[in-house]
């Protein structure tokens, strides 16, 4: 990926490549190599076989039985490669969340349409409480939360933004990918500019710094793989038949 | 009680026996000499870590300053015509043209020039002193600046859902019951909640996050300067501390949240008997905060104080071992049970990182690195190694 400007990074496409399995699906991702500082977070989970798994130690929420597991968590800041100013930090963050039985059971993840659904009303009952108030850019359930497919093979990934709650000026984009019946694989790409407390100041404009964002997140989402086992496959078939 | 102290006070000064070679590569042998003000070593080794990306990339920009001493000179330059031909006159005219050279810089001629790279702004001259035999960047001072990414620091809570995680600034002061984080420095919120939830054990702390503008206030090594942000989140806190005094709270501090609290607990009346505070690698004057936390009969059981490896909370704690046995030992109340075993186990624990050899070779080192021979980097990275 080509950077705007002066700015240097992390490549995706020279990133580790890391491989996850679980019952219906094998999930690889490219893990950028991030610089070593001291307050830098690069974990990855070291359980890569995710098969038959034991969520006890998972973190549960709600009544309908979700837990989740993060996968990888990244931090690192881009910079600008004269002034070596940092110019922006993020928060790369990857988790696997276990569908409820119900959901199990209903396949919703394995038709484009039905994950559709269920993820933009997931969005609206959680985020209508973070109303635009005249930005264009902000996520709302008017513009669908900037909900838009990502084509794949079989199944379509999705992405969309919302906010993060933290009082930030722009809203963090996140993708969802069905990792079969069971799991679902949802990534949050917490973007923010970098300020210094003194005269110095941050020489790209926020529409700049903020349209990278969507790019190196397009360019994250590429390197993403998902194979699923021959039995999901023929799942998958058999509902887009029943479907049509 | 006294604040840490550095070990000598800052200011600006062109004796030329406070200075040494910032590095190997700045001795002059390829473009100018570069040389540091000894007495920046205690800054320079907190905040600037040559293990790490940010330190490498601040100690090259400071060594491309070797290229600015020639390009700074003047030219300062004697011309006559060349009637006289002898050995003796071209002599006596290198001499003037020598000297007038030295003049010209001394007088400057070289104001003071800053720059800044990460988180250090630097603060230099180019002068040719006596004793040198090109002009040479004198580096009198560094500060250390942070940034941050404009996450309001104070209260936060977590909420998860299938779809999305949520760290929401909260309006619900009540804390009755709940596990408190107060971060350290930190950039975001979201990288704060990371430290919270690894820190804690706990999948939904609340968290208490304090920007990366609070540890460039509140830095143990100088007297704090508070701004706005600063003195906003130090009133956030000492709005919590008041409005939860009744109640049971369990407070887990780590880094500059150490001083963050200190602040806070300097304007928070009568006691705070029900709230239990523990530490990870304090960032504040440890002694005073104990005997703060003491008068105010708060809980301090177990293991309270921990340090993992935080060498500015090392050397504060070298600095101020006497002070913080003497706060262990007679300030804190006379345990009962299990705590009776912790307690003294605390104590020898901060005993031995107190009088750790190598944290106090490094306070040492920091009052006597001049004159040693080796440059100020390579004094900097055998600190780092020794305490790793």
């Amino acid at each position: 990926m080509k950077f705007p400007d002066n700015l240097t990074g992390p490549q995706f496409a020279e990133g580790d490549l890391v491989s996850f399995i679980f019952d219906e699906s094998e999930l690889t991702v490219r893990a950028p190599k991030v610089p070593y500082n001291t307050n830098t977070i690069n974990e990855i989970c070291r359980e890569r076989d995710l098969r038959n798994a034991n969520t006890t130690s998972w973190e549960h929420f709600g009544t309908e039985g979700h837990c989740s597991k993060e996968l990888l968590v990244q931090t690192w800041n881009y910079e600008d490669s004269i002034s070596h100013d940092d110019i922006a930090h993020v928060v790369l963050k990857l988790v696997v969340v276990k569908n409820s039985d119900e959901e199990t059971a209903s396949c919703f993840s394995l038709n484009n349409l039905s994950f559709r659904n269920d993820l933009l009303s997931g969005l609206k009952e959680h985020h209508a409480m973070s109303p635009p108030k005249g930005r264009a850019y902000w996520p709302s359930e008017e513009n669908n939360y900037f909900l838009k497919a990502i084509p794949r093979d079989l199944l379509d990934g999705l992405q969309a933004q919302f906010a993060k709650g933290g009082g930030q000026k722009y809203p963090v984009p996140s993708a969802f990918f069905p990792l079969g019946r069971q799991y679902t694989l949802r990534i949050s790409f917490n973007f923010v500019s970098l300020h210094y407390y003194d005269d110095r100041v941050n020489p790209y404009s926020e529409e700049l710094l903020q349209q990278f964002k969507l790019d190196a997140f397009d360019d994250f989402l590429s390197h993403i793989r998902i194979e699923y086992t021959p039995e999901t496959i023929a799942l998958i078939q058999k509902l887009k038949e029943n479907q049509q | 009680m006294t604040a840490p102290v550095r070990p000598q006070a800052k200011s600006v000064t062109h004796d030329v026996s406070e200075y040494l070679f910032f590095s190997p590569s700045t001795t002059g042998l390829s473009g100018s000499p570069v040389k540091i003000r000894a007495d920046l070593f205690m800054d320079f080794f907190c905040n600037v870590d040559p293990q790490t990306h940010d330190g490498q990339r601040v100690i090259r920009d400071i060594e491309s300053l070797k290229i600015f001493g020639k390009t700074a000179s003047h030219n300062a330059h004697v011309s006559v015509p060349a009637r006289n031909d002898s050995a003796a006159h071209k002599n006596r005219l290198n001499r003037i043209n020598q000297t007038l050279s030295v003049l010209s810089f001394n007088q400057s001629t070289s104001p003071e020039k800053t720059f800044a790279t990460k988180n250090v702004r630097v603060f230099y001259r180019v002068l040719q002193q006596e004793g040198d035999a090109f002009p040479t960047v004198y580096i009198s001072d560094i500060r250390v600046v942070q940034r941050g990414s404009g996450d309001i620091g104070g209260l936060y809570e977590y909420v998860t859902t299938k779809h999305s995680e949520e760290l929401t600034k909260t309006q619900n002061t009540n804390l009755d019951g709940k596990k408190v984080f107060i971060s350290g420095a930190s950039e975001t919120a979201e990288g704060a909640f990371y430290a919270a939830r690894i820190a804690t054990k706990s999948e939904t702390p609340t968290l208490f996050f304090c920007p990366q503008i609070a540890a460039q206030d509140l830095s143990i090594w100088s007297k704090p300067r508070l701004s706005g942000p600063t003195k906003e989140l130090i009133k956030e806190l000492t709005e919590l501390l008041q409005q939860n005094q009744k109640r049971s709270v369990h407070w887990l501090v780590e880094g500059v949240g150490a001083a963050v609290l200190s602040c806070a607990l300097e304007k928070v009346p009568g006691t705070l008997e029900k709230h239990s505070f523990k530490f990870v690698n304090a960032r504040t004057n440890v002694a005073k905060l104990l005997q703060d936390l003491g008068r105010r009969k708060a809980q301090l059981q177990g293991e309270f104080l921990d340090y993992s490896r935080d060498h500015t909370a090392l050397l504060s704690i070298a600095q101020n071992s006497s002070e913080i046995a003497a706060q262990l030992k007679h300030q804190l109340p006379n345990k009962t049970g299990y705590d009776r075993v912790s307690h003294r186990y605390l104590m020898d624990y901060f005993h031995a990182l107190g009088e750790n050899g190598n944290a106090k070779a490094i306070l040492t080192k920091a009052l006597s690195i001049k004159g040693k021979g080796a440059t100020f980097i390579e004094a900097i990275t055998s600190s780092h190694k020794v305490l790793r």
